[in-house]
C-alpha cells in the first residue's frame, strides 16, 4: 500500500516536472518570440492591467520600464489628448461586452493611428511616435476572458502620408506661383525680393519700436506705405499672388486706420497676415533655387517685359484720375524698355511711379481748372528713354499748371546751391545736379500745402528713398523747362 | 496662425493679470520673432501638442514676479523658488484657459521653468512665433506664442 502511494506520488512528481519542464520550454519559446518581434504584444485583464508576458519591444514603445499590472490608461496620459483617453477606455469597456459585435466595435478604435508623446524628466516633449494600437477579444469557454493588443510604430508611412497631402495641398499653389514667376527676368526677381524684405524688414523694426517711430498711428502710416509698395512692385512684374495679398492687407489696414483709438492688440491681424507674407516670401526663396536651373531657357519675350513698365504706369494713371477726378493722356510710343539696362529697371520703375502720382496729385489741375485757363481740358504726360555709349536715360513730361511752383523751388536751390558753391565748390550738387527735387523732397521743405492729399507725406517719403538710391546707382536727375507748357524730369543712368 | 487665436492667447493672458490683481496689462504691439532672443530673467514654457502643435512661453523680470507675488500670496518675502512656481503657474494657467476653449485634443505639457537669462527659448523654425509685449505695473514681459 505505502509502495503504491509511493509510485503514484514518484509518478506524479516525473509528471509534474514533466509538466514544468515542457512549460518552461514554453515560457522561453514565448519569451524569445516576444523579444524578437518587433511590435509591442501585451494581454489586458477586465481591469485594464497589462499582464506578465509582454513583448520587449512594448517598453520601448510605450516608453516604460516595467508595464506588468500597470493600468493602461495611466500609461496614456501625457502622452495622448484626453479626449482619445476617455474615448479608448469607453471602447475597451464595449470590446468586453459579450452583446456587442466585435468588428463593429473596430471601427470606433480610438488608437489606431494615434500621436504618442515621450517627454524628459521634466515633463517637455521631446518626441513624438504614431502608434497603432490593435485590439482582438481573447475567448475562453465562450467568455470574453482578456483583449490581446498589437502596438506597432506607423511614423513613416504617417510621414510620407503627410508630405504627401502637404505636397498635394501646395502643389497647385505652387504652380500657379511657378507660373507667375517664370515671366520675370530672374535679376527683377532677385530685385523684387530684396525690396519686399527691405519693406518687411521697415515694418519689423516699426512694429518693434513704436515709440521711435512715432506712435502707434505712424507705426500704422508706415505699414501702409510700405504694403502699397510692395502691391506698386508686385503689380510692376505681374506678380498677381503678392498683389492680391497686398490688397488683402491693404484692406486690413484700411479698417484699422478707420478706428479712433488703435490700441496694440488692433495690430493683430497686421503682424498675422505679416507672418504670411513672410512664408510667401519663403516659398519664393524655395521656387527660386529650384527655377534656377532652366530659368534662363524659359525667358519671356521682351516685348511682354516691356508692356508691364507702361501698362504698369498706365493702370497707375487710371486709378488716381479716378481719386482725383482728373484727366490724362498718357503717351509712351518713345519710351523703349529693352533700352533699360538690367541693374536699373528696378530704379526706373520706381522713379516712374513716384513722378506720376506726385505728377498727377500735385501739378496736373482738374478740367475745369484746365478749361478756366484755355487749355486742354485733358493733360498729357509723355514718357520718352535715351541713351549712348555711357548712359541711359528716360524723361517724364508733363504739362500741369503747378509748373510755376517748380519754377519758384527752382530759384531757390539755385540760390542756396550758388552760396554753397562759394563755401565749398565740391558738393553733392555735383551728384544730384542743380534740381528741384532735392528741394521738393527733403522733409524741410515738403510742399505740403500744395494738396490736401492723404498720400503726399507718403509719396515724399518714397521719394527720398528713390533719390537714395539713384546716387547709389551713380544717376542723375534734373528738372527743366522745354517751352512755357512742359516741365521735363531727366534721370541720367551710367551703363556699367 | 489664426488672428483669434493670437486674439485668444492675449485676452486670456490680459484676463489673467486682470482676475489675479486687479490691475489689468497693456498689450504693446504684436511682431513677429525673428532671430533676436526675448527672454527676460524667468520664463515658463509650455509645450503644445496634439491637433495643434507648437509651444507658448511668457518671459518676465524678477521684479515683476516679486510684485506679483507678494499680490498673491499677500506677503513681501518671496524667493526664488516661489517665483519659478509663479511663472511656471502663469504659463499654465494661459495655456490652461486656452485648452478650454481649443478643446481636449489640445494637448498642454507640464510647465518648463527657465531661470536666468538664457541666450534664447528655442521654438520650432517651421512655426512663426509671435511676440506679445505686455506691461503690467510699469514692468515689461513677453508672452510668446508659436502655434501652427
Amino acid at each position: 500500500m505505502m509502495n503504491k502511494m509511493q509510485e503514484n506520488i514518484s509518478k506524479l512528481t516525473s509528471d509534474l516536472q514533466s509538466i514544468y519542464e515542457d512549460l518552461e520550454q514554453e515560457r522561453v519559446r514565448t519569451n524569445l518570440i516576444l523579444g524578437a518581434i518587433s511590435e509591442g504584444v501585451f494581454m489586458l485583464d477586465r481591469k485594464f492591467c497589462i499582464q506578465e508576458g509582454y513583448s520587449s519591444n512594448l517598453k520601448d514603445l510605450l516608453n516604460h520600464p516595467d508595464l506588468a499590472g500597470r493600468e493602461f490608461f495611466s500609461l496614456l496620459e501625457n502622452r495622448i489628448p484626453e479626449d482619445n483617453i476617455r474615448s479608448t477606455q469607453e471602447y475597451l469597456e464595449f470590446l468586453f461586452r459579450d452583446d456587442l459585435d466585435e468588428e463593429t466595435l473596430n471601427e470606433l478604435n480610438p488608437l489606431s493611428k494615434i500621436e504618442f508623446h515621450y517627454e524628459d524628466q521634466s515633463g517637455l516633449w521631446l518626441s513624438s511616435r504614431f502608434l497603432s494600437f490593435i485590439f482582438k477579444r481573447v475567448i475562453q469557454d465562450n467568455k470574453i476572458v482578456s483583449i490581446i493588443c498589437t502596438v506597432k510604430d506607423i511614423s513613416s508611412e504617417e510621414d510620407l502620408t503627410r508630405k504627401l497631402e502637404e505636397s498635394e495641398r501646395y502643389n497647385k499653389k505652387q504652380i500657379e506661383w511657378l507660373v507667375n514667376i517664370l515671366h520675370v527676368k530672374p535679376i527683377l526677381l532677385q530685385e523684387f525680393v530684396k525690396v519686399v524684405e527691405d519693406e518687411l524688414k521697415e515694418i519689423d523694426d516699426a512694429l518693434k519700436n513704436p515709440i521711435d517711430f512715432g506712435g502707434y498711428n505712424s507705426v500704422l502710416n508706415i505699414i501702409v506705405r510700405a504694403v502699397h509698395r510692395i502691391k506698386r512692385n508686385a503689380a510692376i512684374l505681374d506678380l498677381n499672388f503678392i498683389k492680391d495679398q497686398a490688397v488683402r492687407f491693404k484692406d486690413e489696414l484700411d479698417q484699422i486706420q478707420k478706428k479712433k483709438e488703435v490700441s496694440g492688440s488692433d495690430f493683430v491681424p497686421i503682424v498675422v497676415r505679416l507672418g504670411d507674407i513672410r512664408m510667401m516670401m519663403q516659398e519664393i526663396h524655395t521656387l527660386m533655387s529650384r527655377v534656377k536651373h532652366f530659368k534662363n531657357s524659359l525667358r519671356t519675350t521682351r516685348k511682354y517685359e516691356d508692356g508691364l513698365i507702361t501698362s504698369t504706369i498706365s493702370e497707375l494713371i487710371e486709378e488716381l484720375c479716378i481719386e482725383t477726378k482728373k484727366k490724362v493722356n498718357f503717351k509712351y510710343e518713345d519710351f523703349n524698355s529693352e533700352e533699360i539696362p538690367f541693374q536699373h529697371q528696378q530704379i526706373v520703375k520706381e522713379f516712374l511711379i513716384i513722378l506720376t502720382k506726385f505728377t498727377i496729385l500735385h501739378s496736373i489741375e482738374t478740367p475745369e481748372q484746365r478749361r478756366a485757363a484755355n487749355h486742354n481740358p485733358e493733360a498729357t504726360i509723355e514718357l520718352e528713354t535715351f541713351n549712348d555709349d555711357i548712359n541711359f536715360g528716360f524723361k517724364f513730361r508733363h504739362d500741369g499748371r503747378l509748373i510755376r511752383i517748380e519754377r519758384m523751388l527752382q530759384k531757390v536751390i539755385d540760390a542756396r546751391d550758388a552760396a554753397i558753391d562759394e563755401e565749398d565748390p565740391i558738393d553733392e550738387k555735383s551728384q544730384l545736379g542743380s534740381e528741384v527735387l532735392q528741394l521738393f523732397f527733403t522733409p524741410t521743405s515738403n510742399p505740403m500745402h500744395i494738396g490736401d492729399v492723404n498720400d503726399t507725406d507718403g509719396i515724399l517719403q518714397d521719394m527720398q528713398m528713390v533719390k537714395k538710391k539713384l546716387t547709389l546707382h551713380g544717376g542723375r536727375s534734373k528738372i527743366t523747362f522745354t517751352s512755357e507748357e512742359y516741365c521735363e524730369y531727366t534721370i541720367t543712368l551710367p551703363k556699367k | 496662425m489664426k488672428e483669434t487665436d493670437l486674439h485668444f492667447f492675449i485676452d486670456s493672458t490680459v484676463n489673467y493679470f486682470e482676475e489675479i490683481t486687479g490691475y489689468k496689462p497693456i498689450t504693446g504691439i504684436p511682431y513677429l520673432k525673428g532671430a533676436e532672443p526675448v527672454v527676460l530673467e524667468y520664463t515658463g514654457i509650455i509645450g503644445i501638442s496634439g491637433k495643434r502643435k507648437g509651444s507658448i512661453y511668457i518671459t518676465a523680470s524678477g521684479e515683476m514676479l516679486q510684485t506679483l507675488a507678494g499680490i498673491i500670496l499677500g506677503t513681501k518675502e518671496v524667493g526664488s523658488p516661489e517665483i519659478k512656481d509663479l511663472i511656471g503657474e502663469v504659463a499654465n494657467t494661459i495655456s490652461g484657459n486656452v485648452r478650454q476653449a481649443f478643446g481636449t485634443d489640445f494637448m498642454i505639457s507640464v510647465p518648463v521653468v527657465v531661470e536666468g537669462k538664457a541666450k534664447d527659448i528655442k521654438t520650432p523654425d517651421d512655426i512663426q512665433s509671435f511676440v506679445i509685449p505686455l506691461t503690467w505695473q510699469d514692468h515689461k514681459s513677453f508672452l510668446i506664442v508659436c502655434l501652427e
